[in-house]
């Protein structure tokens, strides 16, 4: 019996659950309870509008995947992406979608840049580096919003509204938010599992004594991840633009919130030195699903509040627990 | 244990799903009579669906106070009402109008625009879909004007900010000097009552000292309103885009040792709390917007496009002035 | 007294003082005499109190390393309750506070005993009190029933004439800077936070302490809540929305460190003073609140700045 149930628990399948996080049961079942709840749930272009939302939010979520690996925290995320998205728009008004896409991207880059600085250079705890990034910045969307609440984009790319590039699909179901998202997850992943850099941002996060004594920079490496956050965050931001052919002062209200919230319920340790692309974009997918099922229900914001919170605090209960028990094995 | 504990969860998850499905199913049911054609059905599922989709249905009185009504009439002539409740969030919004059209089961929409800007490109997904789109309150901009079917809300310049400018424009002469008390900075609403007061008054000559921003807080609106005392002595009357920030600066008037009319209040938006201080003469004006106003115009709106009829585009609900003369009056008949 | 003193002179908050009396000293120049009325002073001070009276709680999570995200919504909480109960001054203040405490006490729960982290339990718990608040208040703002005198005079009232949130303000520092300075509850308090595990061996049962700590929190909550709807008599659910980073800002500035071990609460009043500072500042010389909240980040990060400077640069 007992010679049975090893057997049953070497097997492939069983292994890859007991060993990675428990988050792919969960996903298995909430898409489960999902299907049985809701026939609206399945249809094709829900399906295709959910995973757009996984893409471009998972995007910004990838970016937190690396702060999170250096051990950081990024609280100006939500400013980063409205302030990215409101210069955006202005630019594309003025300079057109080319030379604006360039710049909001290079600019997303230094912002991410500064906040690595603030954190390496000058020694501050990137918790409250950010939380003062972010203060600055919300300021600043202010500012530049003060006479609209929301600016819309003027400028066409060959002869049609920007919001139709964000609907465009290939084969039928490919959005650009999905190509992005995707290569934004290879091209990372593969970074994080063959690059030299990669794999050393996992010591600075693990263990940063050990890797200064094996001669890692940890700093620069700290601010490599907080640069390649504010890429991700720009890159969101661009996309929430083109979804909505506007910027507004709160379009990023929110999003970094979940964007943590998604993170770790995919596996990722906040305190660092634990994740991986595959964690991020399920625990996106887990947080978005319940989302979209919550609202095909007409379940009330506050109602849907109120599990995501449950939700957040049972994934990281169930995680406790196992990593508990894994200990207890080893 | 952790599968234990998986499967604990997967069954709350699915009992959760499924108490809500019942739900669901329960109010589907009504549009099992199928031979009689109900008005308004555009997609032949046997009942007229009307989708409201709100800014928000919790976080502030008057969208509440719409969706009350809106749901009494929902409720009188059986049309199916789904609420999608955008939290203030523009994120939000974007995804319940996805969600609208992806389900397909939405004869026509009541857009409440958390931004009028993003609306454009709601309403073009709307027509693209062929659902006809009402937005209230929040006008969408020109581009995607012909595709909406009616604005209907408050005129904002002449009917809300209008009789407070008009009043203040009577009684003060050039070089009064005052202050504004506005909302969340960068919200629709407060930067167009902010720009139609600027517009009443270019040419009277007075003196802006200050705008400040309260979000949406009475007690915000109080400390500011402190701080401006001390800084100016010489305020002579207060803008206040909201009720909700008139009762703040008053009680800040108060407490500075002031008497009723040594500043001139005047407001729109009216709370029942501020009709004892139009009574006392600490507010001298302020106008209603109700969920009421709205709605009926709105049910005059909604009949006119099941008939099929083509109206003007912009219906406006109107508001009352309220004074010192009416304020006992009203007291009772306000909703919040 | 000559503690007060040690602790402004010293090191510690040197930083703080300094840009207090240079922003001050630049306000003074640019709207006149107007800044040292009793009468700005008193607002000034009023309008942090409620702020003030969370950040002393506060800075006990942040000693013992931890932090709190749900503080905005648990004042929503606890505010909607009083406004519920307002004709009653005994059931408001009884009501806000046991709910104050009850959500306190399950983050503790789950940072204490469940040994969650802290960043991401309270952010969970900050969805779950979003969701609470909204459902229980229906979304409603709270205004319509005739307040007790008692809790008028709370919000409204004077004593001596120094308004009444003030001196509640006052005593929280006074009690909080007790516990943590004289108490032997302080000593553990920062036992926890320098070393959680030495703290164990040494027979400290930081799970309690963490438990206790976010309870008082809580309670800090409950009273603020009270307060805060109080003021005016009328509360919307979500007006504490924001409110949780102002008083990590202010914590913060008062030199307690996020790793925890190190932190007390004169710093952190001069650091509510100090934003209120800020804001005030920017109305009398007559500014709009984009500027503050640049001033503010700014400020922030200079102060941090130097902080960690004089401490050696010691990055946690």
């Amino acid at each position: 019996m007992i010679a049975k149930l090893d057997k049953f628990k070497s097997t492939p399948v069983v292994r890859f659950f007991r060993e990675n996080n428990s988050i792919y049961i969960l996903i298995l079942v909430i898409i489960a309870a999902c299907i049985s709840a809701s026939p609206k749930f399945t249809r094709p272009a829900n399906i295709i509008n959910l995973t757009q939302s996984i893409g471009t939010y998972g995007i910004l979520a990838i970016g937190l995947t690396f702060i999170f690996l250096v051990g950081g925290i990024d609280l100006s995320l939500a400013y980063q992406v409205a302030l990215d998205g409101t210069l955006f728009v202005l630019m594309c008004n003025s300079i057109g979608f080319f030379p604006a896409l360039l710049i909001t991207l290079v600019l997303g880059c230094c912002i991410g840049y500064m906040n690595g600085t603030i954190v390496t250079r000058l020694k501050i705890p990137s918790l409250i580096g950010t939380l003062a990034v972010m203060t600055s910045l919300k300021g600043l969307v202010l500012i530049l919003n003060n006479d609209s609440s929301g600016r819309a984009v003027e400028a066409t790319l060959f002869g049609e509204r920007l919001s139709h590039f964000y609907n465009i699909k290939l084969f039928g179901f490919l959005t650009p938010s999905h190509i992005i998202c995707i290569i934004f997850l290879v091209a990372l992943g593969m970074f994080l599992k063959y690059k030299r850099d990669g794999i050393n941002m996992y010591v600075v996060g693990g263990n940063p004594e050990a890797g200064l004594f094996s001669g890692i920079n940890n700093d620069r490496l700290t601010r490599m991840a907080f640069t390649i956050g504010g890429f991700c965050a720009s890159f969101c931001s661009i996309l929430v633009v083109m979804r909505m052919n506007t910027s507004t002062y709160n379009m990023g209200d929110n999003l970094d919130i979940i964007a943590i919230c998604s993170v770790v319920v995919g596996g990722v340790k906040m305190q660092g030195g634990k994740g991986n692309m595959a964690m991020c974009i399920m625990g996106v997918a887990t947080i978005q699903i319940i989302n979209n099922v919550m609202t095909k229900l007409g379940m009330r914001t506050a109602m849907q509040a109120l599990i995501t919170g449950i939700v957040v605090i049972l994934v990281l209960i169930l995680d406790k627990i196992t990593s508990n028990i894994k200990a207890n094995n080893a | 244990m952790k599968r234990v504990l998986g499967i604990v969860l997967a069954f709350m998850m699915v009992f959760a799903f499924t108490s809500c499905k019942g739900k669901e199913k329960k109010a589907g049911t009504s549009g099992d009579a199928k031979e009689v054609s109900v008005l308004g059905d555009v997609n032949g599922d046997g009942v007229f669906t009307v989708a409201y989709i709100a800014v928000t249905t919790t976080l502030a009185p008057y969208p509440i106070d719409i969706l009350n009504q809106f749901q009494a009439y929902a409720d009188k002539h059986e049309w199916e009402l789904e609420v999608y409740d955008g939290n203030g969030d523009v994120n939000t919004q974007t995804e319940q109008v996805a969600s609208v059209i992806s389900d397909d089961i939405v004869d026509l929409v009541v857009l409440f625009p958390v931004d009028s800007a993003a609306a454009v490109t709601y309403v073009k997904d709307f027509s693209e879909a062929g659902i006809d789109v009402i937005t209230i309150t929040s006008d969408v901009k020109a581009e995607g004007q012909s595709m909406v079917y009616c604005y209907v809300g408050p005129d904002q310049k002449n009917g809300l900010v209008g009789p407070g400018a008009n009043y203040i424009l009577e009684h003060f002469k050039a070089g009064s000097n005052y202050v504004i008390l506005s909302g969340w900075e960068a919200q629709y609403d407060y930067i167009v009552r902010e720009a139609s007061v600027n517009e009443f008054f270019t040419d009277a000559g007075y003196n802006q000292l200050a705008v400040k921003y309260c979000g949406a807080s009475r007690d915000t609106a109080y400390e500011e309103m402190s701080a401006l005392l001390v800084a100016n002595k010489d305020i002579d009357f207060v803008f206040a885009l909201s009720d909700e920030f008139a009762l703040g600066g008053v009680q800040a008037i108060k407490e500075a040792g002031y008497k009723p009319g040594d500043i001139t209040v005047v407001s729109l938006e009216a709370f029942i709390d501020s009709m004892e201080q139009v009574k006392d003469g600490w507010i001298q004006l302020t106008v209603t917007q109700t969920g009421t106003d709205l709605m009926t115009k709105l049910a005059e709106v909604i009949y006119s496009w099941m008939a099929k009829d083509s109206i003007d585009y912009v219906q406006l609900s109107t508001g009352t002035t309220i004074t010192a003369d009416n304020a006992a009056e009203w007291e009772t008949k306000l909703p919040y | 007294m000559s503690n007060l003193k040690k602790q402004l002179k010293g090191k510690e908050n040197f930083g703080v003082v300094a840009m207090m009396v240079v922003f001050i000293a630049i306000v003074v120049a640019l709207s006149g005499s107007s800044f040292f009325t009793t009468k700005n002073i008193a607002n000034l001070l009023r309008s942090v109190s409620v702020m003030g009276i969370m950040s002393c709680a506060v800075t006990l999570i942040m000693v013992t390393g931890n932090i709190d995200l749900s503080l905005g919504w648990m004042i929503g909480f606890c505010a909607v309750i009083t406004g519920q109960h307002s004709g009653n001054f005994g059931e408001a203040i009884f009501w806000a506070i046991l709910a104050g405490i009850g959500c306190g006490a399950f983050n503790g729960f789950l940072v204490g005993i469940l040994k969650l982290n802290a960043f991401i339990a309270t952010l969970g718990t900050m969805y779950a009190f979003k969701g609470i608040t909204t459902l229980y208040s229906d979304g409603r703002f709270v205004t319509k029933l005739a307040p007790s005198e008692v809790l008028k005079f709370v919000g409204q009232g004077e004593i001596g004439g120094i308004p009444t949130p003030i001196i509640i303000f006052a005593l929280f520092a006074i009690i909080f800077w007790f516990l943590l300075k004289k108490t032997e509850f302080g000593t553990k308090v920062y036992a926890v936070g320098a070393n959680q595990r030495s703290a164990h061996f040494s027979g400290i049962r930081a799970w309690l302490i963490v438990l206790v700590v976010y309870t008082l929190a809580g309670l800090a909550t409950g009273v603020a809540g009270t307060v805060l709807y109080a003021k005016v008599m009328s509360v919307q659910p979500y007006s504490g929305v924001g409110l949780e980073f102002d008083v990590l800002t202010a914590v913060v500035l008062g030199g307690t460190s996020v790793t925890g071990g190190k932190g007390n609460v004169l710093g952190t009043i001069l650091g509510v003073i100090f934003v209120g500072i800020l804001s005030n500042g920017f109305t009398l010389i007559g500014l709009g609140s984009n500027a503050t909240y640049i001033t503010q980040g700014i400020v922030l990060l200079i102060a941090m700045w130097a902080d960690v400077k004089s401490s050696g640069g010691v990055r946690s």
